[in-house]
């Protein structure tokens, strides 16, 4: 399954779900897919889509997705990160409309030069290249967090506070 | 009533302050930051690296 999620912002991402439905009108993609399409115009024909999910099902689709597509808003791929999987980001533009400026992309670009291991999309037409890649190399989705040694960094500063 | 306080910088800046930031600053005990970068921004800052 492959999921794609483009947050809560309020504005549409209509680029990225015409292109992922296109893709499986043309039977490049035909795996099942399911979009979370926030506030975009589009209603997806060929893709299973809703608006919006909850905190829990937005776990779940994270979990049981072989891929997970998302928005370039920091929260949606660093959760995906965070459960150990590598995300295909695609960074809403302003020349789209789909955000008030381009910080999602200078976000992302940052965090891809600080090695962070994220697929960024900057050309939308290279995604189905992206998806693809996934068949041949799976390994490549596992990723090793940070988060349990800074939790334990952060652990030893709270109990020498508290001494 | 004299408790003290940690504040942990978000991990979406990497060289600007936000607001909440910039205004616990002055007053908590601990500022933990996820960037090397943010030293700069905040100089007591203790950087642990990305939380991600």
């Amino acid at each position: 399954m492959i999921f794609v999620t483009v947050g809560t912002h309020e504005q549409p991402f209509d680029r990225l779900l015409k292109k992922i439905d296109g893709l499986i009108e043309s039977g490049d993609i035909t795996e099942s897919v399911f979009i979370q399409t926030g506030y975009s115009d589009y209603v997806p024909k060929f893709a299973k889509s809703k608006q919006f999910l909850s905190n829990i099902e937005m776990e779940k689709n994270i979990d049981e997705a072989r891929i997970v597509i998302t928005h370039g808003g920091p929260a949606s791929f660093l959760s995906v990160l965070s459960k150990g999987k590598i995300p295909i980001v695609v960074p809403r533009l302003l020349k789209f409309n789909e955000h008030v400026n381009n910080h999602q992309v200078v976000f992302a670009e940052k965090v891809v030069n600080k090695g962070y291991p994220i697929k960024l999309v900057t050309n939308i037409d290279d995604i189905l290249s992206f998806i693809e890649e996934y068949k041949e190399n799976d390994m490549e989705r596992q990723y090793n967090s940070h988060n349990e040694k800074f939790v334990a960094d952060f652990s030893h500063i709270i109990v020498n506070m508290v001494r | 009533m004299g408790l003290k306080t940690v504040y942990i910088e978000v991990f979406d800046r990497i060289d600007k302050p936000t607001l909440t930031g910039k205004l616990v600053y002055p007053v908590t005990n601990k500022f933990i930051v996820q960037w090397p970068e943010m030293k700069r921004v905040y100089p007591k800052a203790i950087d642990l690296g990305g939380i991600f």
